[in-house]
């Protein structure tokens, strides 16, 4: 039979197992355990019509340093700016390059545009 | 006070005194929440009904931890309050706080020793595999960059050109890593194999973060050397009282409960480590246990 207890441990390492699945398939690498599976440094640009967002104010949007280290998936830091520039920023119309070189390859860019 | 309960006690007090300690609770105060959260209808929630109950129920669970109330309760609600805030915010996402408020909701739920083996088997499965599976941890890619462009490992340069071949040292550092990852995986769901895992893990992080002078994820090793004593305490059921359970941080304590002298080193380096980087935990332990601390460590013997 099964209790509740079991139905909560069922449903905690399930998750997890699902998770760890489902992160193969995803860019985003979230709640399947991967710390530090590749190294990121970035920069990221913000500008909102013509004025282009200081490092404090990218920080203060993002809540990630303008500049910086991700120690994590950078589809992670994507998805951060994309989530924001598509829900609170969305009136704003913002342009954002991110700047970035995964693992001591090529620097690369993505980039939002309204 | 039997060894699941002490384990409990033991293991959900420094896991929150860790909360505090690197910051993770200031970090979640000081932020407006909900902000991106993972599930969008958070976000319906207005702000300040919802920083009032994370707060109300962090004060609350804390304490209820801290001062023994209603131990299972507290631990699970500390624990869900810590996710949920996770999850209404995407920013404050970090591996080592989510391994917290698992093993948090663990604690509540009712653990023993083979479900903490089991939750540390599915961490390092996770992160064995993602690694397995990642063309940069073979090609060399991942570790020579880590070790030249971000931490400047020492030595890292020097063994690279002894030996032949392109990235031939930061490969072998790969493969060694998901190996140990995936080993760590099975070995934990194995009972038979005994402190084995423990020991490799502790030596597997303590390597990396001795290698790194304390820059890579203290709180990580933290986190996971407290998993592990809770696993030998769980496993271990030499020790009958709360009193017994705290002097294993001391030197004293460990050697009259026999621990070997493996568990000596890499609990007195794990808690070394953890508090030489966090000065709070050291005030806040220092507080709750009741100790001279400056007795933990044999370092006048």
């Amino acid at each position: 039979m099964i209790t509740l207890k079991k139905a909560a441990l069922i449903l905690l390492f399930g998750t997890q197992i699902i998770l760890i699945i489902l992160g193969y398939f995803s860019n985003t690498k979230y709640f399947c355990w991967v710390p530090y599976d590749q190294i990121s440094l970035y920069s990221i640009e913000v500008s909102v019509g013509n004025h282009l967002l200081s490092e404090e104010e990218i920080s203060a949007r993002y809540r990630r340093p303008a500049t910086g280290r991700e120690n994590r998936n950078i589809e992670n830091l994507i998805a951060i700016i994309q989530q924001y520039e598509s829900t609170y920023g969305k009136s704003q119309l913002a342009r954002v390059r991110l700047t970035y070189q995964t693992n001591g390859k090529d620097l690369r860019t993505w980039e939002l545009t309204p | 006070m039997g060894t699941n309960t002490l384990t409990s006690t033991i293991g959900a007090r420094v896991l929150v005194l860790g909360l505090f300690g690197f910051g993770f609770v200031p970090e979640l105060l000081r932020n407006d929440l909900p902000f991106l959260p993972f599930i969008g209808f958070l976000d319906i929630i207005p702000s300040r009904i919802f920083e009032l109950c994370v707060r109300l129920l962090l004060i609350t669970s804390a304490l209820g931890l801290l001062f023994n109330i209603r131990l299972k309760t507290s631990s699970l609600l500390l624990g869900l309050t810590i996710l949920g805030s996770i999850l209404a915010c995407k920013p404050l996402y970090s591996t080592s706080i989510t391994l917290i408020s698992c093993m948090l909701i663990l604690i509540g739920i009712g653990h023993n020793g083979l479900l903490l083996r089991l939750q540390l088997s599915i961490v390092y499965f996770g992160a064995g595999l993602n690694k397995l599976l990642d063309h940069d941890w073979w090609s060399g890619s991942y570790f020579n960059f880590f070790a030249t462009e971000i931490f400047h490992l020492p030595f890292y340069q020097s063994i690279e050109q002894l030996l032949p071949g392109h990235l031939t040292f930061a490969k072998i550092l790969g493969i060694t890593t998901i190996c140990i990852e995936l080993a760590l995986a099975v070995l934990f769901l194995i009972r038979r194999s005994g402190n084995i895992p423990m020991l490799l893990g502790i030596l597997f992080h303590g390597f990396m973060l001795v290698w790194t002078r304390g820059e890579l994820s203290v709180i990580y090793f933290y986190v996971m050397s407290i998993i592990y004593l809770m696993i030998y305490l769980n496993e271990n059921q030499r020790k009958n009282n709360l009193e017994n359970a705290f002097v294993i941080w001391n030197y004293q304590g460990i050697k009259s409960i026999r621990l070997t002298y493996e568990h000596t080193v890499y609990l007195s380096f794990a808690l070394y480590i953890g508090i030489s980087k966090a000065p709070k935990i050291y005030n806040l332990i220092n507080c709750f246990t009741f100790e001279n601390p400056t007795t933990w460590f044999p370092v006048n013997t």
